[in-house]
């Protein structure tokens, strides 16, 4: 790893403490998710009782409104889930803790880390999935090109249209990770592109020329090669 | 024999989790015990062994994994479903190849893991 890339002490110390508050909200998770559950099943118990009594015991008045209920708090316990996998993937990529991630999947969590900047502008973010089916993705670690990635796009933001699309993609490019930041459709606006250059290249990011924004991300020379098919990433 | 027959023990620190997720399997027409810790699990399976453990990995004192290798090493008859977290797949990676069953990840659905400890009790003869 390149030493003037390590991840400061207060990241490091950052990434510990996100990632076990992390831990510790997939658990109060898991108990909303059971106390859900359970409200399902003393639904189901109610009903069964109405059925057997005909009527005459059971029947819970508000059983409609209490379903709808449940439903959307099932939603927004999969989005709080999701956020929270994606933030724990993101502060792991600082203390080198963690599960190993190919560079669509950290893609896909800065995606939704960042998902409120990006309603600012009404507009969304897609990572597309690789074109190979199992590529050898170069030994990086996620903070070395999420960050420059994240700089990238907020670059990129004011000067694109309201309610527009931005797509990400990557591939392994020899030794190096290249990830691609296009429009949904169309080209970049000429001032993206440049508020974009910018912002990749004082992030530290080589970016290949072009009119989409590709990033190269190579490993450092002291990093071991990767050696497929083991993804890429993390082993920090 | 029935899924009814499985002597299940819930392991894990969180007590609200553990009791709601119980009473889930209960209803079920489950037999279930908890545990909120590790020493905890020993001194029960030591009492009355189970036939499925289902074990968080991250518990203060003894963690999941230690108590795996302790239940491997003396009753390896008793079969281990490991709880983790998406970052502790790593663990749960640790746990397969220490001998338990499989893990799952954290929030659980109830499906999931009803289907995990029948396939764990069939192997061990139950269910």
């Amino acid at each position: 790893m390149d030493a003037s890339k390590a991840p400061s002490a207060d990241g490091r110390l950052l990434g510990t403490l996100t990632a076990a508050a992390c831990h510790d909200l997939m658990n109060v998770f898991a108990t909303f998710n059971q106390a859900l559950g359970l409200m399902d099943d003393c639904l189901a118990a109610d009903a069964k009782t109405t059925r057997r009594t005909f009527g005459i015991k059971g029947g819970f008045a508000y059983r409609e409104r209490f379903v709808e209920l449940t439903a959307m708090l099932r939603g927004q316990l999969a989005r709080a889930v999701g956020l929270t996998e994606a933030l724990a993937l993101a502060a792991h990529s600082v203390d080198g803790q963690g599960r190993t991630v190919a560079p669509p999947e950290a893609l896909a969590a800065l995606v939704a880390l960042a998902e409120r900047l990006l309603k600012r502008r009404k507009i969304t973010a897609e990572v597309a999935p690789s074109d190979e089916a199992d590529p050898c993705w170069p030994t990086l670690r996620r903070a070395d090109y999420l960050g420059p990635v994240l700089e990238t796009i907020l670059a990129c933001l004011p000067h694109l249209p309201m309610g527009g699309k931005i797509c990400l993609s990557c591939r392994p490019d020899g030794d190096a990770l290249a990830v691609t930041l296009a429009p949904g459709e169309g080209e970049l606006p000429d001032d993206a592109l440049a508020a974009g250059l910018y912002a990749a290249r004082a992030a530290g990011a080589e970016v290949a020329p072009g009119k989409t924004l590709t990033l190269v991300f190579r490993e450092s020379p002291t990093t071991q090669p990767a050696s497929c098919p083991p993804q890429a990433d993390g082993a920090s | 024999m029935r899924m009814e027959d499985v002597n299940i023990l819930l392991v894990d620190d969180e007590r609200e989790f553990t009791a709601t997720l119980a009473e889930r399997m209960e209803l079920r027409g489950l037999t279930v015990r908890c545990v909120y810790s590790g020493e905890e699990a020993l001194k029960e399976i030591g009492a009355d062994k189970p036939d499925v453990v289902v074990m968080d990995v991250m518990m203060p004192g003894l963690k999941g994994l230690d108590i795996l290798r302790h239940i491997k090493a003396t009753n390896p008859e008793i079969q281990v479903i490991l709880l983790t977290g998406q970052a502790g797949t790593r663990d749960g990676m640790e746990g397969m190849k220490l001998g338990a069953f499989d893990y799952l990840l954290k929030p659980l659905e109830l499906d999931a893991l009803l289907g995990k400890i029948a396939e764990a009790a069939a192997i061990g003869g139950k269910a």
